[in-house]
């Protein structure tokens, strides 16, 4: 049996076979410190909100944990999987938090608050940013919100957004035309916003060359 | 076609480290109580296999033969509003209260996120026992599915309860242990479930002293409430 610091290095694979095998808790709990930064930030990315974020990662991870005989590893990670997972999550969150209701996905406050100002404002500024830019992409529809969410911001290959979100790749590339089509009408108010939260953070840019990656 | 640009999007960033110790504990205390109650002998392991071979059966059935007499869904937790005509395709799946009209629910949910505005819908049954709505009136016929016609009285019923007890232990998740129990004893007796267990041993997993936080699981097939607690502060 592998020791916790052997599953640090073991391949996704490998944990989803000690998963199987039975080896539940600290399989499955490595694969989470592994990507529960993927998952969290692709819940801000959904959300607007760090704290909402971090509820849906538990919930995502909860749920991967149930799914977990149809979980797919895609060119040696499970972080498309989960992302596919997560935007479920997202859609259903109603029937997520019933799931495994309010208890499990709000953690008792730390006892202690550390002082992290810069963090903290940081973080606020990320919300401020994030809730701009859902706001320029409020006139998609949901599902070329997430393909572009996949493809665009979390940088997913076509095929791997497509076995995410249980799609044709010719589905995602239709979606994305859509979507690019509607945003491009409303050019405008997406500069106006990109203008209005300023700051050094990466654009975003998908182009086609993603579908050869 | 020319490229997307979309405005700076944050970059991610971390959980924080403590916080992040402490859902791993809650997810890895999940699977371990998870994992022992579904550790069942093998005789009750065949009850399982059984039915489902019966069930596969049926829908074979039913494929070549036609149209399966109308069923009552045996699970009231959930409506899933899939955007095709398969079991593999894209679906919303929604909460316990929609199961009371699952054709107008769906229909709103796929105009909502522009899926589409189907001029006939079916709404069938599962070979799990819940309900499914797909975007054409022979969905039920092409999957092998029973057409719905209702939800039983136990599913309802069980339905309503886990509702009630998520709803009643959340209000104030940290409780002292006989408390949390006690909650969880009325509202089995009051949904007539009183042959339900309630599960409190934590499965090795310290309760923290005091007033200790809990969340619910439920093992339907053990009628089993297990009273998971979570890591202290």
């Amino acid at each position: 049996m592998s020791s916790e610091s052997d599953a640090d290095t073991d391949s996704d694979d490998d944990l989803l076979a000690r998963v199987a095998a039975g080896d539940g808790g600290a399989a499955f709990g490595c694969l989470f410190r592994r990507h529960s930064t993927a998952v969290y930030s692709y819940c801000f990315h959904r959300l607007g909100s760090w704290s909402a974020a971090e509820d849906a990662s538990s919930v995502v991870f909860l749920e991967a944990w149930r799914r977990r005989a149809d979980a797919v590893v895609v060119s040696g990670s499970l972080r498309p999987w989960l992302l596919g997972v997560a935007t479920n999550v997202m859609r259903n969150q109603r029937r997520a938090a019933r799931r495994y209701d309010a208890a499990v996905r709000r953690l008792p406050p730390p006892e202690t608050e550390p002082d992290h100002s810069d963090e903290i404002a940081g973080r606020l500024d990320d919300e401020r940013q994030m809730t701009e830019v859902l706001g320029g992409l409020r006139s998609l529809k949901r599902n070329e919100l997430e393909v572009i969410m996949m493809v665009a911001v979390e940088g997913l290959t076509y095929a791997e957004a497509s076995m995410a979100l249980g799609v044709p790749v010719g589905t995602v590339r239709s979606r994305l035309a859509r979507a690019r089509a509607r945003l491009a009408a409303r050019r405008p108010s997406a500069v106006a916003a990109a203008a209005s939260t300023g700051g050094p953070a990466p654009t975003a840019r998908v182009d086609r060359a993603r579908e050869v990656r | 076609m020319s490229d997307l640009d979309l405005p700076p999007i944050p970059p991610g960033r971390s959980i924080p480290a403590d916080r992040l110790a402490q859902r791993q504990l809650l997810l890895e205390r999940h699977i371990a109580a998870s994992v022992r109650s579904a550790g069942k002998p093998w005789w009750r392991r065949r009850w399982i296999v059984v039915p489902g071979a019966v069930v596969v059966a049926g829908s074979l059935a039913a494929a070549g033969w036609g149209l399966l007499p109308g069923g009552h869904a045996t699970d009231a937790t959930t409506v899933a509003c899939y955007s095709t005509v398969s079991l593999d395709g894209d679906v919303d799946v929604l909460g316990s209260a929609e199961v009371a009209d699952p054709a107008g629910a769906c229909h709103e949910i796929w105009r909502r996120t522009g899926t589409g505005d189907p001029s006939t819908i079916g709404v069938c049954v599962t070979s799990r026992g819940s309900v499914a709505v797909f975007p054409s009136d022979s969905a039920c016929q092409e999957l092998g599915l029973r057409p719905f016609a209702g939800v039983s009285e136990g599913a309802a019923r069980l339905a309503a309860f886990k509702e009630d007890a998520v709803e009643a232990v959340a209000a104030a998740a940290c409780r002292s242990r006989p408390v949390v129990v006690a909650l969880v004893r009325q509202e089995l007796d009051s949904h007539g479930l009183g042959t339900w267990r309630i599960d409190d041993s934590g499965h090795d997993q310290t309760w923290a002293a005091g007033r200790p936080c809990a969340s619910l699981a439920f093992d339907d097939e053990e009628k089993t409430v297990i009273v998971v607690p979570m890591p202290p502060r």
